[in-house]
């Protein structure tokens, strides 16, 4: 699966000193299960060949006070090419997706909400996820696969 | 070490833009406003490039009706060979279409005569508050009779591809290259034109000659020149220019497989494929640009209605097909079929051109994108689509199709009834008063039927088509 990807460039002195800091982190997340906690990364099918999978983090990676990061990305689920112009959805709140199938969304913190999140794209069938309570998240990457529509244009009535 | 690069990089920059400015100078023009025409003299050559753009000759070439024309945008130049010339930009009325530039000279007799270069291509491209790219228009008018602006030059190569007993040629495969150099008028570049097709010849058993028939034409065009300020722009290619450019246009009538498909409904075909208003012209209007498909059409027993189109691309053959039902329809007329064969070719235009470049489908129709966040199905998105933008295009197609077959005597509210059909229960339809969607399910069901929605027999306009 597709990771974000920020390419850095460091001088070796840092580098020596993100690698210790990672390290430190590491142990400590082990020990106290908070530095940076992953607590889920499935794949979910949905009952039109398409799936998603979940990421949610606790922890300050995405240190927004009172907002949700939920971000990832619309693909093709047979290709795994990306979907620009899909569109997800919680609630009212909606993303768009930009050329490479990356979205964000950012949901208020603190909610006590149960809602499931969309994906739709022209000429694939919509996505949804199962109800999820985003309580106590600091961020969810939801990625979204998506299958073609290949129903006939068909006319009902003439 | 780095201040020192931000200053070089910075400089860079200022030269680049500068650079920039001056090619856009060297252009020899200058604007002029229909009054500065008018004092100059120069008013009839403007009277008669107004003329020209709202005339027939233009409106046929560019295959939608044009907007407002921009004459305060208007840039006239002398050329190098004493010519005047002038870039007008102009408009289409939806300010969709990208098609291309119109070049307007005048010939040895003073005709005004156009001639459209290519799609995607600009020349001097400018952009007004509130408008998608313009067409432009190239006009000239001579000062002389031997001085002509462009310069064509064709070259013509024949092969004989096939030969009967007696040696009379019975094919041959002909390519033609048309070179038009408009580098003269400081316009800096060339176009060339090259058409390669098929024909065949016809002989009696005696060796007579008979007749010849053209088969697959197909037509690319690149462009070369040399100076920036000369180079065209090809949309198509981002809009910037480059060393050469091509686009192959295709008539859809010309690759269309009907081997599948019941006598009755290949008779009604091969009189839509006959239309000037017909499949290729109904979506060179719709779309904008075509970007062609072969067409396969094939009889088959339906759940539902009378045609069907898959939303299948077969990438490999660059083939949509779509299923007619004649056997469930047999009192069907021929002004039905064909209206179902002109809708349905619009399904498979759609099809194509998602399947082959989404990423311009979204550009193109970002209404589409908003209905199908809405209803999610191409049935429903291909008709929200169809009820906006094409119900007078079919109606166009169906009224030649009428009067080509002798129905010279049905009203214009007819054929629009017609083209409404398989659009029932789009917002734009559901909008109609009740009297005018009773009267569209109405017509409709006679001319399928030969009854009416209460099943009330009722006489149709066309022929039975007889399938």
């Amino acid at each position: 699966m597709e990771q974000l990807n920020h390419k850095k460039v460091t001088e070796p002195g840092v580098d020596k000193l993100i690698v210790f800091f990672k390290a430190a982190c590491l142990l400590l997340a082990m020990s106290l299960n908070s530095c940076f906690s992953t607590v889920k990364q499935d794949f979910y099918l949905t009952n039109n060949n398409g799936g998603y999978t979940l990421k949610s983090t606790f922890g300050s990676t995405y240190p927004e006070t009172d907002s949700i990061l939920v971000f990832g990305y619309t693909r093709d689920v047979e290709t795994n090419a990306p979907l620009m112009s899909s569109t997800v959805q919680f609630y009212c709140d909606t993303s768009l997706s930009e050329e490479k199938g990356y979205y964000e969304l950012r949901i208020k913190k603190g909610l006590d909400v149960d809602s499931y999140f969309t994906a739709v794209s022209l000429g694939y069938k919509r996505v949804e996820t199962t109800i999820l309570n985003t309580a106590g998240l600091d961020s969810l990457r939801i990625d979204f696969f998506l299958e073609k529509d290949t129903t006939p244009i068909f006319h009902c009535n003439q | 070490m780095k201040n020192n690069l931000l200053t070089l990089l910075g400089l860079m920059l200022a030269c680049f833009l500068i650079g920039c400015q001056q090619n856009t100078d060297e252009v020899p023009s200058s604007i002029i406003t229909p009054e500065l025409a008018q004092s100059s003299g120069k008013d009839s050559f403007l009277s008669k490039i107004n003329d020209l753009v709202s005339s027939s000759d233009v409106q046929n070439q560019i295959a939608e009706p044009l907007g407002d024309v921009h004459f305060e945008y208007l840039t006239y130049f002398e050329s190098d060979s004493k010519a005047h010339v002038a870039l007008l930009p102009i408009y289409t009325e939806s300010s969709k279409m990208l098609d291309g530039l119109l070049v307007v000279v005048q010939d040895r007799n003073f005709q005004l005569q156009i001639k459209l270069l290519t799609r995607g291509l600009m020349y001097n491209y400018k952009v007004l508050d509130g408008y998608s790219p313009p067409l432009y228009v190239l006009a000239s008018i001579f000062t002389s009779y031997d001085q002509m602006l462009f310069e064509n030059n064709s070259t013509t190569v024949e092969e004989i591809i096939g030969w009967p007993n007696n040696d009379q040629p019975i094919a041959s495969r002909k390519s033609i290259e048309i070179e038009t150099d408009v580098s003269n008028v400081k316009l800096g570049w060339v176009e060339i034109r090259t058409c390669e097709f098929e024909i065949n010849y016809a002989w009696d058993g005696e060796g007579n000659y008979l007749g010849s028939d053209i088969a697959g034409q197909v037509c690319s065009y690149e462009y070369l020149w040399e100076s920036t300020a000369g180079a065209p722009i090809l949309l198509d290619q981002g809009g910037s220019g480059g060393g050469n450019g091509s686009y192959v246009p295709r008539r859809i009538e010309d690759h269309i497989d009907d081997s599948k498909l019941k006598p009755c409904l290949q008779a009604v075909l091969a009189d839509v494929k006959g239309l000037t208003k017909g499949v290729s012209h109904m979506i060179n209007k719709f779309a904008g640009l075509n970007q062609g498909y072969n067409w396969e059409m094939v009889d088959a027993r339906l759940a539902q209605g009378t045609g069907e189109t898959s939303s299948v691309y077969n990438s490999a053959t660059g083939t949509v097909t779509s299923k007619f039902d004649a056997q469930n329809w047999k009192n069907a007329t021929d002004i039905s079929w064909a209206r179902t064969i002109l809708h349905e070719s619009v399904h498979a235009y759609l099809v194509a051109f998602y399947n082959t470049n989404r990423q311009a489908f979204l550009g193109t129709y970002p209404q589409m994108v908003n209905d199908w966040a809405t209803y999610s199905n191409w049935n429903r998105v291909h008709h929200e689509e169809f009820s906006r933008s094409l119900t007078q295009d079919i109606a166009d197609a169906l009224q030649e199709f009428g009067t080509n077959k002798g129905y010279g005597n049905l009203s214009r509210q007819f054929y629009e009834d017609m083209a409404w059909a398989g659009l029932q229960g789009t917002t734009a339809f559901d909008k109609l008063p009740p009297s005018d969607q009773q009267r569209i399910l109405d017509t409709n069901s006679i001319e399928l039927t030969k009854s009416d929605l209460n099943g009330t027999a009722k006489s149709q306009k066309g022929n039975g088509a007889g399938c």
